[in-house]
């Protein structure tokens, strides 16, 4: 049996005293890719933040555990040490540090041990190359001035650089034109190792051609009101999300509560 | 010794120092130096109801007796050897020094200016013929402020057209005491000047500072005020552009802790037409201490296609710190090319913060590399990389010292 790797539980998440997350339920396992597709203002911004413990992010109930462990009441950088990652919708700019400052300190952070130059080189560069992005990207503030490709491809480069177990990825394809998009997918594709979990927060299936999902889940008004494998991206690709919603009867908040376990 | 009830000086001075001071001075200097103290005599402190002196008022302040220390300032002149490095009170510069002393920053401009006119001892000359370019940077380390002593450092600068030099101004003490300084810049047509004020004053010392550069036809100047040190500190820092195609940047990066307070009043002159300016002032706050910036902008009549920018920007880290940018924008001329402000204070950006710390850095580091990011982002303007360092260093032993850091050539390289 596959190894269990996120457990999330009942989970509810509420942003500046509004109930965004009403009760919240996934599981993923190592190996697995996981993507979760649903209208904007769904709450999937809102549920990749809280998962990685984001003080505006309000957890109000619910339990998530990580590799079997209770996560909720740990700060941020200590999910991200015990193998956590989100690559950002929205990356953050940093005016006056430095991407190699920054990649270095961020991986000797996650190892919680100092990593010698000349690993930090040879691993940096294969990434840098694995992502067509070209070696100065290092001497850059972090993401100042970045264009939005270029921004999501530092995100890619971050998940390559500290080999977390689950990999959070909320919109990495947003704003990639064809080519970036085929670079990123492959890029991310060569990432994956067995022992990773992917989810996999996008609006297009054009992503999920290259990135491979086992499992498909709709988020609508906070909760998932379906799940199924590869096809259901195809079909809403095909038709909207009107269907699915519809047929939880058109008021979601009923359908949601019917759904509850 | 006279005492004015209406306009109190500094206890524990007298007209004796003024004597004492001018004993090694050319009878001029003397001269300067009692109608100094007069001046200083005459003058009360500065009101409270000038805007520039709203958040210190000097008024309500007791100044402690102190008496003058005697201030030795060190220039590192020794590979320089084309410029003139000389004691202000040397009879080989005299003509050069009488043409220019006084002349930029006046002794009537407010009482502790005309003090240090009066009293100022250690001051130097840095004179730079035409055409000479400086490669190295001249450092001048005023030392000998005794705890709860007096000091009156003072410099003049004069650099002749297409001519350059940078100045290292660094100040240390131990303790309290009071000081005053004077800072006078001249910079000839076509000529750059760097100066890099570097306050470590003792952590009880009132330190007021007035530098003020005037700029010829197409000169370049670069100004930097490092607050780390004092317990007070006031500093004017002014640019006067009076002739065309003159540029100049003028930056700040302070720390405070303690109780510390800093005000600044910058002035960017615009009168010759084509100047340009820009002022970058940076600040992190931490406990109870607090900052004022008052800058002014003024673009005169004539001053056409003048570019101004003036931008303040301040990190509160903790909730009892206090910042208040004001920047002042007076604009006279109806052509002007850019004009542009900016003032923000408060605390580290939790979006930033959040960042780092989900890729694993402990919230403490994350704060720590987001203070040196945000003064490397204003100390990358100053062109020399030792320098830079120098001062970044300075400045972030206030942080606790610097994160260890790496640049893409040394991973290159290692
Ligand atoms: N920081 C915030 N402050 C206030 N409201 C917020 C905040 N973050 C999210 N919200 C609100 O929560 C709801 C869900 O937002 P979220 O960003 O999770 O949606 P999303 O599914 O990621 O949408 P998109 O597809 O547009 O990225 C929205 O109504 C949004 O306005
Ligand atoms: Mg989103």
């Amino acid at each position: 049996m596959a190894e269990e790797l996120l457990k999330i539980r009942g989970l509810t998440v509420a942003v500046e005293g509004k109930q965004i997350l009403n009760g919240l339920d996934l599981t993923v396992n190592r190996g697995e890719v996981h993507a979760i597709m649903g209208p904007n203002g769904s709450g999937k911004s809102t549920l990749a933040n809280a998962l990685m413990g984001h003080p505006r992010y309000q957890v109000t109930g619910g339990d998530v555990k990580f590799k079997g462990e209770e996560i909720l009441g740990l700060t941020p950088d200590v999910r991200a040490q015990k193998g956590m990652f989100l690559a950002f919708q929205y990356p953050t700019s940093i005016p006056g540090v430095t991407m190699v400052n920054f990649l270095r300190q961020a991986m000797k952070a996650v190892r919680q041990e100092d990593v010698p130059v000349r690993e930090f080189r040879e691993k940096l560069l294969a990434t840098l190359k694995l992502l067509k992005i070209d070696e100065d990207f290092a001497r850059r503030y972090v993401n100042e001035g970045f264009s939005g490709g270029e921004k999501k491809r530092a995100e890619v480069l971050q998940l390559g650089i500290l080999d977390p177990d689950l990999a959070i990825m909320d919109e990495t394809d947003s704003g990639l034109d064809i080519d970036a998009l085929r670079t990123v997918a492959e890029g991310v594709n060569a990432l994956t190792t067995p022992k990773l979990g992917v989810v996999l927060i996008t609006h297009y299936q054009r992503l999920l051609n290259y990135i491979k999902p086992q499992f498909v889940h709709i988020l609508y008004k906070g909760r998932i009101i379906e799940s199924g494998g590869p096809e259901l991206a195809l079909q809403l690709e095909a038709e909207g999300y009107d269907p699915v919603i519809a047929k939880y009867g058109g008021t979601p908040e009923l359908a949601v509560a019917g759904e509850k376990a | 010794m006279t005492s004015n009830v209406l306009a109190p000086g500094l206890p524990g001075l007298t007209d004796g120092d003024v004597e004492t001071a001018s004993k090694s001075s050319p009878e001029w200097v003397a001269e300067t130096r009692r109608n100094a103290w007069r001046t200083y005599e005459s003058m009360e402190l500065p009101d409270p109801g000038d805007e520039e002196w709203r958040r210190t008022n000097l008024r309500e302040m007791t100044f402690p007796s102190a008496r003058p220390s005697q201030l030795s300032v060190a220039a590192d002149s020794s590979r320089n050897d084309a410029i003139v490095i000389a004691d202000l009170a040397s009879s080989d510069h005299a003509d050069v020094v009488k043409r220019y002393f006084g002349k930029t920053v006046h002794a009537e401009e407010w009482k502790f200016v005309a003090l240090n006119a009066a009293l100022w001892s250690g001051g130097k000359l840095i004179h730079v013929p035409a055409g000479v370019e400086a490669d190295l940077p001249v450092s001048l380390l005023a030392s000998g402020l005794t705890d709860g002593g007096a000091a009156f450092p003072r410099v003049l600068v004069i650099a002749e057209r297409n001519s350059s030099v940078r100045i290292v101004d660094d100040s240390s003490s131990v303790g309290g005491g009071f000081v005053s300084s004077v800072v006078e810049i001249i910079v000839g047509e076509g000529a750059k000047v760097e100066y890099y004020d570097i306050n470590r004053w003792g952590d009880g010392v009132l330190n007021f500072k007035t530098v003020r550069a005037i700029l010829g036809r197409d000169a370049e100047f670069v100004g930097l005020a490092a607050g780390i040190g004092s317990k007070l500190t006031k500093m004017r820092f002014d640019v006067e552009m009076p002739e065309p195609g003159a540029r100049m940047q003028l930056l700040g990066v302070t720390f405070g802790s303690g109780k510390q307070h800093f005000d600044y009043n910058t002035l960017q002159n615009h009168v010759g037409h084509h100047t340009i300016s820009d002022l970058q002032f940076k600040s992190a706050l931490t406990d109870e201490s607090s900052l004022v910036w008052y800058g002014i902008t003024r673009i005169n009549h004539g001053a056409t296609a003048a570019e101004a920018n003036q931008t303040s920007r301040n990190l509160l880290l903790s909730e009892h710190a206090k910042a208040a940018p004001i920047p002042i924008l007076e604009i006279e001329a109806y052509d002007v090319a850019k004009c542009s402000h900016g003032a923000t204070a408060g605390p580290v950006e939790d979006t930033e913060l959040f960042y780092l710390e989900s890729r694993g850095i402990p919230k403490d580091v994350a704060e720590h590399m987001l203070v040196e990011g945000f003064f490397a982002d204003v100390i990358r303007r100053i062109p020399d990389e030792k320098l830079r360092e120098q001062v970044l260093d300075a400045v972030l032993v206030k942080a606790g010292g610097r994160l260890e850091s790496i640049t893409w050539d040394d991973v290159l390289a290692g």
